[in-house]
């Protein structure tokens, strides 16, 4: 009795506290229909009437109560539920008169009274059936514009729609809805309005879930059960876009580009055209990108992880084309690309043409100086050349799903050129001051080339997840023919200023070379553990050619009929190679150790019908590796890696063909060459810090070679005359060492700055005879960067970057000779968005190169490089543009460098200051898709 | 009095058996394991944009050609009365390539104190972890009378929008009497088994409920990563996304869900 007037004060003491706070309060007990239990832990949640918006929920007491306070005034829903019961949902207000309601004891009733029985009247539809799906064409289906998938729905045979939204299909109820393989959860209109129309379904198809199809979605819990998946269309793409550009240019420059891009539901066309004489000779990478075929092919591992092999850019595509900045090039290219997919989407082809003209002319001067046991020898040559091609080049890659584990492509290529080179070079050498020979020879040549290249992968994933196999089969053909004139004069200045001996060549020279390469791999992958798995390779691979080499004396001018057998030669080379490779791969977590071995048998055999001298050869290529890498964290990882390979001498340093293109330098052959190991170590660092903007990598690279093959050259100092013949270091241990840093950070005290630096150095010892004596050329240099970038969307990009260089070489043979120097480069450039649509860009490259013992001039040049350009119409579509190519004149091919003994220093003709108006228009139609989702 | 009280009693006793053979168990204390599950095609789909690079698209292609279409990654909700813990689960094979976003990943750990409505959550933001304090997201459920059954419980659904564009449909269940939900969602009439964000992609579903039965097992806040307050955090994400473009927007999305 007692307790109960505690409660009853206590209940009483509460409601106070509670309509002290507010006025509005709802009330009442849960409890069963029949027992009359009390339902304790009932969840009771207050619901606006207008939206059923949750306001408040709480749970029953011991005795069934509840009491929810706090609430404002309004209609409300009370919904009360309690597991296996049915639900209870009551209106009620909250107003001035009505501020505390209560509901009293409500009764709750078990949901296995209310069960009714649900009659479902089958229909017989004419439907179509694939396997055990059931496909509708969407299509073929009328409904009104705007109507949703439910009223799609309603119209396919065999399908119904209760009021409720519940589906029947064939008589079953379907479970589960998918859109795209992805379970469809029905949007609220009243939360939001994105929905699914159904103008923008293909298909629709109804399948019991354990099919396969199912399975593909991902989703099972293997029961069987009636599922609907709503096919969407894909993003409808028709329409074009393309670009128009024409510039005109002061001193006979000029540059135009027609691009040109279709699409047509899944089917894509492109053709594009350049004329130029700026260097420009293929699309930028935007355009190429755009318009053009990506060569490189991307592959995934089980894990997701990106494997891009790139099939490196081909001659008539990328953005340096063949010119690479030597002397003034004229180009004319031009490509068609088609490519579409097929079955839904589980093939498709990819093709193109292109085609090409580039002509280069120019001249180079060449400075070399070579250091000698007892003395130095320096050499001067100017050469003048003018060269062209003409290309052809088609493609075509057929790519096949073959089924969920399976996948083929295959890929054939074909391509026909014509090149035309005639050289013209006045050489001579020179020791201290004494002038020891002259050499003036012109080379021409014509060469038509076609090449061929087939390709089948084919790759299948097995059952136990990590088993995989792959074959991968190739051909390559390449055919060369070429015919061309040498005419070479030498005169010899033995003792004084007159020449004492000369030698003369004039010859007519072909040669017809044929190649074909079968080439064939199988990789198995075996996975131990989940983490440990282990791929073995096998491999087989033909290599078949024939060279035909002719030289021809002339008997009369002009008649060139006599064989120069010394110089001719015919050789038929047959190659078998056997690949057998093991590697290991532990991945787990953070940590990835690969490790591993490739060992290649070769069987050499080469045939020189001329002399039926045939040349055999068996040797054992042996390549470890081994890689580490851990990720410390999302953005930071840390790699080491090693490797190790032997290098066969080539062919031509044992028994090198005899060429006299240049009569001053000849090829000896060594047939006792040994083959060389390489080692190598590899570390590597990087992170990058996304909040805070920071990005570090250091770079480390160390590499020994054993058993180095080098050369020997035999200079004669009285006549400066040449030999060289591939040699063994032994003894000795060549080296490389490579160190690379980069940082970054953006600075937001200094207004959002980024800072940034690189440093680079690198030493190494290197080893060759000159004379029969051995010379060590050692080498240190370094490299420093240091920048500074701002930029502001569409209002600014500001970067400017500076810093030094130095190099030391050292020679054994000649130690008080050296080409230490030291140099500057720097970088600036800024672009601005002016109002009106105006946009300035400049930038500007300096280099430096300071003067040294050998040459004793400095270098320097400042490239300039500036635009002004202003868009119109309404989206930017129109560009005029004012271009200015190194603005102060100074652009010079250069380029100086050590090898070996050899200190070098190169000059060529190349572009130089030009200004240019151009027009560049961008124009697009482009269907309006249907939105996915 | 001694008779009322034997009385009583023996009501007490009667309605005791009577009523368990009805009334429900109520779960206070328990791990919930999720699946969370990520339609990588369309979420990858959407971040590309409107016009991506062939290069990528023809990457993409392969992409789906060799990987699954859905992502499964899983997480644990420890839950007390009034606190939960949720906290991801490693993959064993790290995300790669296209599928290391940030929409698929699981980026937070939260400690949920329901009954304060504050949480504290370690979020991990490409490899840099903060520890962000704030109060409990107040979400605006719509409640709605579709039910389905997950992990053996009865659910009921219930829809919102957070964040002013994402659409969310919960599942909860009133078996469970604690307020909590995978990630931040919370704030319904019971726990929440099921979540999907349907324009999202993204899907969290309970596999397993282990009812603890009343025995507490103790669970503590995570402690790792710079401190920082919601505000501060979301400028931060703000400044460093703002040039990513479309995948900015996505990244932007994901660390603040």
């Amino acid at each position: 009795m007692r307790l109960t007037i505690l409660i009853a004060v206590f209940l009483l003491f509460h409601s106070f506290a509670l309509l002290a706070q507010n006025r509005y309060s709802v009330k009442g007990s849960v409890v069963d229909s029949t027992a009359k239990a009390k339902l304790l832990n009932a969840s009771i949640s207050v619901l606006n009437a207008k939206d059923s918006i949750l306001i408040k929920f709480t749970r029953a007491s011991e005795k069934g109560d509840f009491n929810i306070g706090n609430l404002k005034k309004g209609k409300f829903l009370l919904l009360i539920t309690y597991p296996g019961y049915a639900d209870y949902v009551e209106h009620f207000n909250l107003d001035s008169v009505n501020q505390a309601h209560d509901f009293g004891a409500m009764t709750m009733t078990l949901k296995s009274k209310l069960l009714a029985d649900v009659i479902i009247k089958a229909k017989v539809a004419a439907i179509k059936i694939k396997g055990d799906t059931t496909e509708f064409n969407a299509g073929s289906f009328v409904v009104q514009p705007n109507a949703k998938v439910e009223d799609l729905l309603k119209q396919l045979p065999g399908i119904e729609i209760d009021r409720n939204g519940k589906i029947t299909a064939q008589g079953q109820t379907v479970n589960k809805v998918l859109v795209d393989g992805e379970e469809f959860f029905g949007d609220d209109p009243t939360l939001v309005t994105k929905n699914l129309r159904a103008d923008m379904v293909d298909k629709v198809q109804l399948y019991d879930k354990k099919s396969d199809q199912a399975a593909f979605t991902g989703i099972d819990d293997g029961k069987k059960e009636k599922t609907i998946n709503i096919k969407l269309k894909e993003d409808k793409k028709n329409g074009y876009f393309g670009k128009a550009d024409g510039e005109r240019g002061s001193d006979q420059y000029y540059q135009g580009q027609l691009l040109f891009n279709r699409f047509k539901a899944k089917q894509k066309i492109s053709i594009y055209g350049i004329a130029s004489n700026t260097g420009k000779t293929g699309l930028g990478w935007e355009d190429a990108n755009k318009y053009g075929s990506s060569n490189d092919d991307v592959t995934f591992g089980d894990d997701g992880g990106v494997n891009i092999i790139s099939n490196g850019n081909d001659d008539l595509e990328a953005f340096d084309g063949r010119y690479n900045g030597e002397g003034l090039p004229a180009a004319k290219t031009g490509g068609v690309h088609y490519d579409t997919k097929l079955k839904g989407d589980n093939q498709s082809i990819n093709t193109n043409y292109k085609v090409g003209y580039l002509g280069v002319v120019g001249s180079r001067n060449a400075q070399t100086v070579n250091s000698l046991v007892n003395g130095i020898i320096a050499n001067n040559s100017d050469e003048s050349y003018n060269n062209s091609i003409f290309r052809q080049k088609v493609d075509l890659t057929y790519k096949i799903k073959i089924d969920t584990t399976s996948n083929l492509k295959i890929f054939v290529s074909g391509g026909l050129s014509n090149s035309k080179t005639t050289s013209t070079t006045n050489a001579s050498s020179f020791s201290g001051d004494t002038l020891l020979n002259n050499n003036k020879r012109t080379l021409s040549n014509n060469v038509d080339h076609g090449d061929f290249d087939g390709n089948v992968f084919w790759t299948k994933k097995l059952k136990k997840k990590g088993r995989t196999m792959s074959l991968n089969v190739s051909e390559t053909y390449r055919h060369d023919d070429s015919k061309g004139y040498l005419n070479s004069l030498t005169n010899f200045y033995h003792t004084a200023s007159k020449a004492d001996s000369i030698a003369k060549i004039d010859q007519y020279k072909t040669s017809d070379i044929h190649s074909s390469v079968l080439n064939s791999n199988f990789t198995y992958s075996e996975p131990f553990s989940k983490s440990f798995s282990l791929i073995v390779n096998y491999g087989l691979g033909f290599n078949h050619g024939t060279s035909d080499r002719k030289s021809f004396d002339a008997s009369a001018p002009g008649k060139y009929n006599l064989l120069d057998s010394a110089l001719s030669n015919n050789y038929n080379l047959n190659q078998l190679t056997n690949e057998l490779g093991t590697m290991f791969n532990y991945a787990k977590g953070k940590t990835l150790l690969n490790f591993g071995t490739k060992i290649t048998r070769v069987n050499f055999d080469q045939l020189d019908d001329y002399t039926d001298i045939s040349y055999k050869r068996t040797f054992v290529n042996w390549r470890p590796q081994a890689r580490f890498t851990y990720k410390i964290s999302q953005q930071q990882a840390i790699s080491l890696e090693y490797n190790g390979n032997t290098t066969q001498p080539t062919i031509y340093q044992i028994q090198p063909v005899r060429i006299n293109t240049n009569p001053l330098n000849i090829a000896i052959g060594n047939p006792s060459l040994r083959p060389s190991f390489t080692n190598s170590f590899t570390a590597n660092y990087n992170s990058y810090k996304v909040i805070s903007q920071q990005y570090m990598y250091f770079y480390a690279y160390y590499a020994l070679i054993g058993n180095e093959i080098a050369t020997n050259v035999n200079t004669d100092l009285k006549t400066g005359k040449s030999s060289t013949q591939a040699v063994n270091i032994s003894g000795s241990t060549p080296y490389n060492l490579n160190l690379h840093g980069d940082f970054g950070q953006k600075i937001d005290i200094l207004g959002g700055i980024t800072i940034s630096g690189n440093l680079s150095a690198d030493n190494a010892k290197s080893y060759n005879y000159i004379n029969n004596v051995l010379n060590t050329s050692s080498s240190l240099n370094f490299t420093m960067m240091a920048g500074l970038n701002k930029n502001k969307e569409k209002k600014y990009d500001v970067y400017v970057a500076f810093g030094p260089n130095l190099a030391k070489t050292r020679s054994s043979l000649q130690p008080q000779t050296n080409s230490d120097g030291g140099g500057s480069n720097g970088y600036a450039r800024f672009v601005i968005y002016l109002p009106g649509k105006f946009e300035v860009e400049s930038d500007a490259d300096y280099t430096y190169r300071a003067p040294t013992q050998n040459f004793n001039t400095s270098f320097s040049k400042l490239i300039w490089n500036s635009y002004i350009a202003k868009t119109f119409l309404k989206s930017d579509n129109l560009k005029v543009m004012v271009t200015g190519n190194d603005l102060l004149n100074q652009n010079q091919g250069f380029n100086r460098y050590v090898y070996g003994n050899t200190i070098a220093q190169n000059t060529n003709t190349t572009i130089k200051r030009y200004f240019m108006l151009s027009v560049v228009w961008d124009f697009n139609k482009m269907g309006l898709g249907t939105d996915k989702k | 009095m001694k008779t009322e009280i034997i009385k009583i009693t023996f009501l007490l006793l009667l309605g005791c058996s009577y009523v368990s053979a009805q009334n429900a168990h109520f779960t206070t204390d328990g791990v919930i394991e999720y699946d969370k599950t990520a339609n990588t095609f369309a979420i990858i789909q959407r971040e590309l944009g409107k016009n991506p690079d062939n290069f990528i698209v023809q990457a993409f292609e392969e992409y789906k050609k060799s990987q699954p279409q859905f992502k499964v990654l899983k997480s644990t909700l420890s839950f007390s009365k009034d606190k939960s813990l949720f906290t991801p689960i490693e993959p064993e094979t790290p995300l790669n390539g296209f599928a290391s976003n940030a929409m698929v990943a699981q980026n937070n750990t939260i400690y949920t104190d329901l009954a304060g409505g504050t949480k504290i959550c370690k979020k991990n933001v490409f490899g840099d972890a903060f520890l962000l304090k704030d109060t409990t997201r107040k979400i605006n459920w719509k409640i709605t009378t579709e039910t389905r059954e997950i992990a053996g419980y009865a659910c009921r659904r219930a829809n919102a929008v957070i964040m002013d564009s994402i659409y969310v449909v919960a599942f909860y269940t009133d078996e469970i009497a604690v307020s909590g939900g995978p990630e931040s969602f919370g704030g319904l009439p019971g726990m929440i088994l099921g979540v999907v964000l349907p324009h999202e992609n993204i899907t969290w579903f309970a596999t397993k409920v282990t009812d603890f039965g009343g025995m507490v097992k103790p669970f503590s806040p995570p402690a790792k990563g710079k401190p920082i307050d919601g505000k501060g955090f979301k400028a931060k994400i703000d400044a460093a996304m703002k040039d990513w473009g479309g995948e900015g927007r996505e990244n932007v999305k994901a660390f603040t869900l």
